[in-house]
């Protein structure tokens, strides 16, 4: 019995893995490699998500296989399905074991990342940030939203749509995301400064968690009844916010903010279930990480910071952005 | 009857409740919160608690009768994902409901069955089974989706978690439906006792004739099953299947089950303590966020609570000689 059990389960393993090679996957399960046909002598990129199962990352990931493609490279796509850092630095030690020219990641709290980095630019790799930023001095250039603009362009929208008065509760997938809680700080001090009268009440986790955010809404309607919006930071937690305040009748009491231009996210624009979104454009952070790798190593230089940009979308620009491409 | 012996009686009884440090915690919180915010009562709280506690306690349930057995399995969360995922396509693709149910459920006995055969058939330690299982599903949920939710679903699937009877959602009725059958087939039944002698000593089980096997076996497709009904209801509830649902829930559901006195060396534990543990832990959630305690605490808070109910209880156990 045993010998058949482990003959069966050797047939599904080497299943698995042809598999997994026809469809491009390598052997640990996180990677996606793309390459274009004649890129023997192509750059070799490895791009280290911090979160496979998020749509916005995919549309990064898209990004760089499109600069790919245009100039050659190859790209691998790999990283953790939860949050995990330490499976991040991980990847990124293999990429520098695997000889690349180039890595790109998202650093989501940088002093864990800063050593790895290190290592990566004594070889030669060009280190490329994405979304979230390390200190100048342990990476190439970054790419991504401005936190201090985002953060203090999303509150502004959200308190001139309020009137200027008004109770805000943020939702973040937890309290050392940097950028989320960067973003956080520019928002609080933009309506202390400008909108003495719009306060941001409670903050609080969702762990990027659909369910949490939704269970978490409910707990802060009830605790601050004279809520005006909620803001999420993070883009999983406005499916949840909009299915409690439909289950509670209250879509038409309370602002809802999200983040990203993820399907489910614009839907919920178009049905009105939330006011609006603050989007990042991944897909630039994803291109232009390639293309700027390829410029160092031509031997061109590229600028330390680069803001990929943000815009509020809102049911009235919903279709404009939809076919901006 | 006099007044003494009425209080030894009561005392007695209070000896023998093995959860009384929950309870005792469960109370006080729940007496705390409401002074501070009364809200706490409401229904829409009251059914926001419950619902959240179902999710946890459905799994919980039957992982008591696998830790029971002596086993352990930490595949549910990812089970969760796939079968709500599954469920979800195929709902999209125009099944009837009760097909794409069907194929959840499917999913989660497929997985149950191999965890079983492989523990019990190849002797591969259990934590090592179902750490795998659960990468292995995690693996099979990004290659299906990409990392895409399953969005949106049909009026009926949603009417399945989001759906009520007199103001109390599905998920909560189901949860109580199970509960009392999964607590009338552990404490009354030939199959129950089984699950409590392979826990206590396995030898022994097996001499006494009991299909030591056959057993285990059933209580890993019991854990799979209803994590994939689990999975299929929240997907229900969100009106979407996540690749990241279920995420982290095998540990809180595993915490719930050992916080309401299961044995994590087997052989002890009941369906009413698992309640308890799951209520307990979504209550100090809810009861920290109602008090307005900083995010910044609550995690330092919730250990806090945990460590000293256990502690209260394995305190009482030691000095009544309870085991």
């Amino acid at each position: 019995m045993k010998k058949r059990l482990f003959t069966l389960f050797s047939l599904l393993l080497a299943a698995a893995m042809t598999l997994s090679a026809c469809s491009g996957q390598t052997g640990n399960g996180s990677a996606d490699s793309s390459e274009n046909d004649n890129t023997s002598e192509g750059l070799k990129i490895t791009f280290v998500s911090p979160l496979l199962g998020n749509p916005v990352w995919l549309s990064a990931k898209q990004g760089a296989e499109d600069a790919a493609a245009e100039i050659g490279a190859s790209v691998t796509w790999v990283g953790p399905s939860d949050i995990d850092m330490d499976e991040q630095v991980r990847q990124i030690e293999l990429a520098i074991t695997e000889k690349v020219d180039g890595i790109i990641s998202c650093p989501l709290s940088p002093a864990i990342f800063e050593t790895v980095y290190a290592d990566a630019l004594s070889k030669d790799i060009v280190v490329i940030n994405t979304a979230v930023d390390t200190r100048e001095d342990t990476r190439t250039a970054y790419i991504g939203t401005d936190y201090v603009n985002f953060g203090e362009q999303a509150a502004r929208n959200l308190a001139e749509q309020l009137g200027g008065e008004g109770e805000i509760a943020v939702l973040v997938t937890s309290l050392d995301t940097e950028n989320q809680m960067s973003e956080l700080k520019a928002g609080e001090d933009l309506l202390a400064r400008e909108y003495p009268d719009v306060k941001i009440v409670v903050v609080e986790t969702s762990n990027s968690d659909t369910a949490q955010a939704a269970n978490k809404t409910s707990a802060m309607i009830d605790t601050y009844p004279e809520l005006d919006a909620i803001w999420c930071l993070e883009s999983t937690s406005p499916l949840g916010v909009a299915q409690t305040l439909q289950e509670r009748n209250m879509l038409d009491q309370i602002l809802v903010l999200g983040i990203d231009d993820t399907d489910d996210v614009l839907d919920l624009i178009d049905q009105g279930l939330i006011w609006g979104t603050m989007t990042q454009d991944f897909y630039k952070m994803g291109y232009e990480s390639v293309k700027m790798i390829k410029t160092v190593k031509d031997g061109g230089t590229v600028d330390s910071v680069q803001d990929s940009g943000t815009t509020l979308v809102t049911k009235d620009n919903l279709e404009a952005y939809k076919s901006r491409f | 009857m006099n007044s003494h012996s009425k209080k030894s009686k009561l005392s007695q009884l209070l000896q023998r409740f093995d959860q009384l440090g929950i309870v005792l915690v469960l109370i006080v919180l729940m007496v705390a919160v409401g002074f501070k915010n009364s809200t706490f009562y409401s229904w829409d709280n009251i059914i926001n608690v419950l619902r959240s506690t179902s999710f946890i306690f459905i799994i919980g349930i039957a992982i008591t009768y696998v830790l029971i057995t002596g086993g352990l399995d930490l595949s549910v969360g990812s089970v969760m994902a796939m079968a709500g995922i599954l469920s979800a396509m195929t709902a999209q693709a125009g099944a009837p409901l009760l097909v794409s149910i069907l194929c959840g459920i499917l999913f989660g006995f497929a997985i149950g069955l191999i965890n079983g055969i492989l523990v019990v058939r190849m002797n591969i330690p259990t934590l090592i089974v179902t750490l795998g299982m659960m990468y292995v599903v995690d693996g099979l949920v990004l290659i299906v989706t990409k990392g895409s939710p399953i969005y949106p679903l049909p009026d009926s699937f949603k009417a399945l978690g989001q759906g009520s009877i007199l103001g109390v959602p599905n998920i909560v009725l189901i949860a109580l439906v199970l509960a009392l059958i999964g607590a009338f087939v552990l404490h009354n039944t030939q199959y129950g006792r089984c699950v409590y002698a392979i826990g206590g000593n396995r030898e022994t089980a097996r001499l006494a004739g009991i299909h030591v096997n056959a057993i285990q076996m059933s209580v890993y497709v019991l854990a799979s099953v209803s994590a994939s009904l689990g999975g299929i209801l929240m997907a229900g509830r969100l009106n979407s299947a996540q690749p990241s649902a279920g995420s982290g829930y095998e540990l809180t559901v595993v915490a719930a089950v050992i916080i309401g006195g299961t044995s994590m060396f087997g052989g002890s534990g009941s369906i009413f303590g698992t309640l308890l543990g799951a209520l307990l832990m979504t209550v100090i959630e809810n009861a920290l966020l109602l008090m307005k305690i900083s995010a910044y605490w609550q995690s330092l808070i919730v250990g806090i609570i945990i460590i000293f109910a256990v502690g209260l209880d394995q305190y009482r156990r030691k000095k009544y000689g309870m085991g």
